[in-house]
């Protein structure tokens, strides 16, 4: 069989993380578009992405996990569309300490619907041990309005282990919910 | 007059104007009657809120549950109130603050002491035949909201919640030598503190943590061989929403039950099948979700076929066309199988 090729998703807001997440599990240094951050208004971080993060993971009989990071400002959503398509899921990042958390998931459901629809989306908000609200049961209304159910659990993308917690639900919510998997849909490619 | 202690937050306000209340608090409070803490909780005493902001809808939903924290509008010119509360304009004037601050310290004590009279009466609460009795009580606790904090005493564990704020008060963190022992107690004492002790406690360097670890831990070491009283042996569960395995101890099988389980609903014996665990792990994962209030409960006759649909599919999770890659990549990266 030829070797497969399979995409994760990070998206979310600017300083969310997904830099750093895609950092804790791909085999290479990420390979990143980081630029000085010239929207310090949205967040005061020094760099930011703009247009992807890029990192892999080897598997068995030459398959491949490519994980895609997505630039977190608005104004490139033309680019979150274009990695999406196909992808296996989509993990997307939150952080609490936004003026607008509830606002900034809603732009990503949106954005990423047909996936999140199919199943296919984790949520990890960040920051909830400094910024308790919208509180998870906050983010699950936001979510449940839109006709969507997504895992959302609270996280630190500085920490390997929640990072892989988050595949790990990710993957449990796909495999419960795509019972019949056809490659087709996964974004498998040879 | 002794001065109580207060907290106060700030809900949608820009970085900036968030900065300037906690640099005019360290100010104002020579000079207000009582002592004031900016706090980034939720729980506060007072909400000094941006009316645009959507955030500011989730506090006020949890103050009109919870009973805190007193929303307060701060205004610019041009921008309305947010009906029936009090108004700081802003730019903020460190007068403008101390008033509203005093005010404000009014209205809270009145509600304290109402609060203080209705709950005065220590509680003892004796199980002889229920086993989940710290579950139970805390649970119950939580679901009173009360803004007074109670001191919890099971088998000689000592500690104290805040329920309205579900928030325990630790000056230490509790053992983990201490849970089983915690969990066996045969009666549970709970007393509401006075004021007095409040501050004393808070004094002492006691520092809230949300109580839902303790909740959920309650459940999933407690007794397996039955399930909570509130469930019903021959019913059938669901969840309504994912646990929050970042904060709360899982293992890995937990996290395919709370998949299935917020699809469709499951009964014990089913849960147990589709994920080959012992029913004795699916109960205790019922109760701890439970104690989260987290369960659905459906009647057995009403058991919907979805159910059933999924349980089929799902029993063999190797034949799933997922598991292969799945298999690879929690192979490759690490994960923890359990």
């Amino acid at each position: 069989m030829s070797p497969r090729e399979y995409k994760l998703i990070f998206t979310g807001s600017m300083g969310a993380g997904k830099t750093t997440a895609i950092a804790a599990i791909s085999e290479i240094p990420p390979i990143s578009t980081d630029v000085e951050n010239t929207d310090k208004l949205s967040h005061a971080k020094a760099t930011t992405t703009t247009a992807m993060d890029y990192g892999e993971v080897t598997l068995p009989e030459g398959h491949k996990l490519r994980l895609y990071g997505t630039p977190g400002q608005v104004r490139f959503d033309f680019m979150w569309k274009i990695l999406g398509k196909n992808a296996l899921g989509v993990v997307i990042l939150i952080d609490n300490s936004r003026p607008d958390p509830l606002a900034d998931l809603r732009e990503y459901l949106a954005a990423f619907r047909s996936t999140v629809a199919a199943s296919r989306a984790v949520i990890g908000i960040g920051r909830m041990d400094t910024h308790n609200l919208p509180s998870i049961d906050a983010f699950w209304s936001a979510t449940t309005e839109l006709g969507l159910t997504v895992p959302i659990i609270s996280i630190d993308v500085r920490r390997r282990d929640h990072v892989l917690l988050l595949l790990d639900v990710l993957f449990h919510q796909i495999e419960t919910a795509n019972p019949i998997f056809e490659d087709s849909e996964s974004g498998a490619t040879t | 007059m002794r001065q109580c202690r207060r907290t106060l937050t700030v809900v949608g306000l820009p970085v900036q104007k968030e900065l300037l209340v906690r640099s005019l608090l360290t100010v104002v409070n020579t000079r207000t009657r009582d002592l004031w803490y900016f706090s980034d909780s939720i729980d506060s005493d007072v909400a000094l809120c941006d009316p645009c902001s959507a955030l500011t809808l989730v506090a006020q939903k949890h103050a009109q549950r919870t009973g805190f924290p007193q929303c307060v509008s701060v205004v610019r010119e041009g921008v309305m109130a947010l009906p029936e509360t009090p108004v700081l304009s802003a730019p903020i004037y460190a007068s403008n603050f101390i008033a509203l601050l005093d005010a404000l310290s009014s209205t809270l004590s009145a509600r304290t002491t109402s609060v203080d009279a209705a709950t005065s009466a220590p509680l003892r609460i004796t199980f002889s035949e229920d086993k989940f009795r710290v579950g139970v009580a805390l649970h119950d606790l939580v679901g009173r909201a009360s803004r007074d904090v109670q001191r919890i005493d099971a088998n000689g564990v000592i500690f104290h919640v805040i329920p309205a704020a579900r928030a325990l008060l630790l000056r230490q963190p509790l053992d983990e030598d201490a849970l089983p022992h915690l969990f066996r107690a045969r009666d549970v004492s709970i007393t509401p503190l006075t004021e007095g002790q409040t501050q004393d406690l808070f004094g002492d360097g006691a520092k809230p943590q949300s109580i839902d670890w303790l909740l959920w831990r309650a459940g999933l070491d407690g007794p397996h061989d039955r399930l909570l009283p509130t469930l019903p042996p021959g019913a059938t569960f669901a969840l309504r929403r994912w646990p929050d395995f970042g904060r709360l101890k899982h293992q890995t099988f937990h996290l395919r039950m709370a998949a299935l389980l917020t699809r469709a609903a499951h009964s014990i014996d089913q849960l147990s099948a589709a994920v080959a665990q012992p029913v004795d792990e699916c109960r205790a994962f019922v109760n701890a979700c439970a104690l989260s209030d987290l369960v659905e409960v459906h009647q057995k006759d009403s058991a919907q076929e979805p159910s059933s649909k999924y349980f089929h599919q799902t029993v063999a999770p190797s034949t799933n066309r997922y598991a292969g890659i799945f298999r690879s990549i929690r192979h490759v990266l690490g994960f923890t199988q359990s």
